[in-house]
């Protein structure tokens, strides 16, 4: 278990009976913390009293990246090193340079698109010695296809800080947390591993800010076209992605694309295919999430209808499956 | 119309015999302006950055105060400044009555305000991610202050302008403290009041085409800096 390096209680925005009153919040050094939910939720605002940006002035010495990089008049260069130490500097000159900003440290800042601004603000940031480092939806620029480096260089550059990051987007979450804290109201609902909130919400507001589902790490041990095969500490895991054999991978996937069957199931599209023992039926609103034991829990959701003509209980044995294409999966090394 | 037109050929022969006297009027006008502008906009400016930033209690007051100062009457200022210097004033003994500083002091008087209040609305108007982004970097107060600066030029030059043209502009508070003494204290407008009294029209209008002429460049000056701060957002 981390310590609590960082320990905020008593957070309040804007006083007396406002949105946030009394908020509590810790993250050790190492660690991870993603606050997620949907947006008014307070989880900006809890970032920017931690930063000192509104309310009193910051709670510690921190690196702390706005929603909205701004870029000030000037050269994207002139920029990318503002406030920072001539040591910073150069380790953000170097970040900007992995993010693909290389050739354009002349350009002109306040012509950049919103994704370089982005990696602007992300290099600053990151190349700060604070060690506590927030940054609010770092992610939400980038596209797709380089989301997944980001997060990677994110990770790398935080590993011996504590992060925490706002994002209201589950791939946010579980590219960059190690640990998620659902916020709306302005208060935290609930707080723990991705995986574990998202298998066990404490209730049916928490499950449908977050969704129910799973969220699994594995090893490559074989790629080959498109579809590659995860160790999952237990049981195998087949994704539709490509990778290098060794690599750690996250692999997610929700709960109601995971289908029950009472006999091993034969003849389908499925590739993953397990069997294990429920441990827990849980009643979700309308549907049921089914707890299965794989060799790690899986949650399923089913129809009550389904509940019964399975007769599902716990201590039964049943057959889980799930397609290889509806797991969404990223690098985690 | 001929008359008119015989005041403008008047000033024009005004402006033609382009003296010592003459001279020494627009010497001193551009001195006592730019120099109340400078001291003025120097100390208007940073307090306007700090007010429209700050958050404490009586700011609202401090504010209140700007803006009534923004619209006193020069001559008030003109009377107070006078009180202070006369020889039983507190301030008498300083010996700075009817002296070009004591013209400085009070046309400062009148541009600190307006560079302070017309600062304090450019600063508000940044956009909020830039104030959240300058709240979010580690700078130090001198460097916090040149980005602020830099993102509000357009407003800021604003407030030179401002205060530059009050200034210039400006006659009753000039005349009380100064007196309007040739070849010492008389600066363009008190000469154009002067010589209109005594009905000298083509030298007053002379004068008047002078001050506009000032004017217009000093603004020209300005406002080509506004619109080249404008152009790179």
């Amino acid at each position: 278990m981390l310590s609590d390096d960082f320990l905020f209680s008593g957070l309040r925005f804007p006083g007396d009976g406002s949105v946030i009153s009394d908020l509590s919040l810790s993250v050790g050094v190492g660690e991870r913390l993603v606050l997620f939910g949907p947006n008014g939720g307070g989880k900006t605002t809890i970032l920017r009293l931690l930063a000192g940006t509104t309310g009193r002035s910051a709670m510690a010495e921190v690196a702390y990246l706005p929603q909205t990089p701004y870029m000030f008049r000037g050269t994207l260069e002139k920029n990318l090193v503002i406030g920072l130490t001539n040591g910073e500097a150069t380790a953000a000159r170097d970040l900007a340079a992995v993010l693909g900003l290389g050739a354009l440290f002349r350009a002109d800042a306040q012509r950049l698109s919103g994704g370089q601004a982005q990696r602007v603000g992300l290099a600053r940031t990151l190349a700060s010695a604070a060690d506590l480092v927030l940054l609010d939806e770092p992610l939400a620029a980038i596209n797709a296809a380089d989301a997944d480096d980001v997060a990677r260089l994110i990770r790398n550059a935080t590993s011996t800080r504590a992060l925490i990051a706002v994002s209201h987007r589950i791939e946010t979450v579980v590219a960059l947390g190690d640990r998620v804290a659902i916020v709306d109201g302005g208060r935290i609902l609930q707080d723990g591993p991705p995986s574990e909130v998202m298998a066990s919400p404490v209730d049916d507001r928490v499950a449908a800010i977050i969704g129910i589902g799973n969220v699994v790490q594995g090893t490559v041990v074989v790629s080959e076209d498109g579809l590659t095969e995860l160790d999952c500490d237990g049981f195998a895991l087949f994704v539709s992605a490509q990778a290098k054999p060794g690599q750690l991978m996250t692999a997610r996937f929700g709960a109601e694309t995971v289908a029950l069957y009472a006999s091993r199931p034969v003849g389908g599209t499925q590739r993953n295919v397990l069997s294990g023992n429920v441990t827990d039926i849980v009643s979700r609103g309308r549907l049921a999430e089914v707890i299965v034991d794989v060799g790690r829990p899986i949650a399923a959701l089913v129809t009550p209808g389904a509940l019964d003509a399975l007769a599902l209980d716990v201590g039964h044995e049943v057959w889980v499956a799930v397609k290889a294409a509806s797991i969404s999966v990223a690098r985690a090394d | 119309m001929g008359y008119l037109w015989n005041v403008l050929g008047d000033a024009i022969a005004y402006l033609t015999e382009f003296g010592p006297d003459l001279r020494a009027i627009v010497v001193l006008t551009l001195i006592v302006s730019i120099l109340a502008t400078m001291i003025g906009a120097g100390l208007g400016i940073p307090v306007g950055v700090w007010l429209a930033r700050a958050r404490f209690t009586g700011r609202s007051l401090l504010l209140g105060i700007v803006n009534v100062g923004m619209g006193l009457p020069p001559v008030l200022a003109g009377l107070f400044v006078l009180l202070l210097l006369w020889g039983d004033g507190p301030l008498g003994d300083l010996d700075l009555l009817f002296t070009p500083a004591a013209m400085v002091g009070v046309q400062t008087m009148l541009a600190l305000p307006i560079a302070i209040g017309v600062t304090v609305g450019a600063v508000a108007a940044m956009s909020p991610a830039a104030t959240e982004q300058i709240r979010a970097l580690r700078l130090t107060p001198w460097s916090r202050f040149t980005l602020i600066v830099s993102e509000a030029r357009v407003g800021v030059i604003g407030a030179v302008a401002a205060s530059f043209g009050r200034v210039i502009a400006e006659v009753g508070a000039v005349l009380i403290v100064g007196g309007n003494i040739a070849g010492e204290t008389r600066v363009l407008t008190t000469a154009i009041v002067q010589e209109s009294r005594q009905a000298r029209f083509g030298a007053a209008v002379g004068l008047g085409l002078i001050l506009l002429v000032l004017s217009v460049l000093v603004n020209g000056l300005l406002t080509w800096l506004q619109s080249r701060g404008e152009r790179v957002v």
